[in-house]
């Protein structure tokens, strides 16, 4: 091949990130699931910054409500919400393994994607 | 009738006619090659979707448990057997202020009947509530066996059954 002798072969430009499929040593994932594993951890951190802020806000809501009831409600309401969306958020592995064993009989077929190519026997 | 009609008639049509009734039937949705079973198909796997620590790392036990859905189940029970527990000491605190907002009440009623009565309400109350709080998981399990859940529960359990097979 001309084109290979031209170019030779590509080296792996990451010490810790495989090309494709995982390695069955374990030493190295695939690189385009340890960006997404990435990208989600961002999310999480970013969820639970938001979820600070919001009680926050619903603390100063509290400050600034004196006594009016309709206020002190919404801060409630505040505080109420972010505590349930970062159960949700901390708890959203456990419920994808779980939606997968009742949707596909498997734990792993959510957080453990498999790519299939065609018959090998 | 005009001759190019004729001429296909006698020629052209018995090669079409013949062409179709000798080609094989074919069946479009079930073709004879068909695509090997999904036991034969080559899975790669791409590694393992993580998050943070703790409850984000829930499939590395259920790959290392043989592909069980116990570790997932055991984390959500516990997630929210640790909200239970935390809404119960919110309910002991709060009842602890409540007769302690009672208590105030009462002293500074000074003998006004109806400010009494409503503190005495607030107290009355109060026990009600957290005596419901305290017997609320015995009541459950007991609804659930009037009902015939036996497991009500035990949420783990329930995952179980509801996964198909």
């Amino acid at each position: 091949m001309i084109l290979y002798s031209i170019f030779g072969t590509v080296k792996n430009p990451f010490a810790n990130i495989g090309g494709y499929g995982n390695d069955p040593g374990g030493a190295t994932d695939f690189g385009l699931i340890v960006f997404l594993n990435n990208i989600l951890r961002l999310f999480i951190v970013v969820a639970g910054i938001y979820a600070f802020i919001q009680i926050l806000l619903a603390g100063m809501l509290f400050i600034s409500a004196g006594g009016d009831a309709k206020q002190i409600s919404s801060a409630w309401n505040k505080i109420w919400q972010a505590g349930l969306g970062l159960v949700i958020v901390a708890s959203s592995f456990v419920l994808a393994a779980i939606f997968g064993w009742i949707i596909f009989g498997d734990p792993s077929a959510i957080l453990s994607p498999k790519l299939y190519g065609p018959g090998i026997n | 009738m005009n001759i190019s009609s004729i001429l296909f008639l006698i020629f052209f049509f018995p090669i079409a006619a013949t062409s179709v009734l000798a080609a094989p039937f074919v069946d479009p949705l079930h073709p004879t090659s068909a695509p090997p079973p999904p036991s034969q198909q080559q899975a790669v796997s791409v590694g393992n979707i993580v998050g943070l620590p703790g409850l984000g790392t829930v499939i590395n036990d259920i790959i290392k448990n043989g592909n069980s859905v116990a570790p997932a189940s055991n984390a959500l029970a516990s997630v929210l057997s640790t909200i239970i527990g935390v809404l119960t000491i919110v309910a002991g605190i709060w009842f602890f202020f409540q007769i302690l907002i009672a208590g105030f009440n009462w002293i500074s009623s000074s003998g006004d009947k109806n400010k009494v009565q409503e503190v005495q309400h607030k107290i009355t109350n109060s026990v009600i509530g957290l005596a419901v709080v305290v017997i609320a998981y015995a009541l459950t399990s007991l609804f659930g066996k009037i009902l015939g859940i036996p497991n009500i529960l035990d949420i783990g359990a329930a995952i179980q059954l509801l996964g198909p097979k």
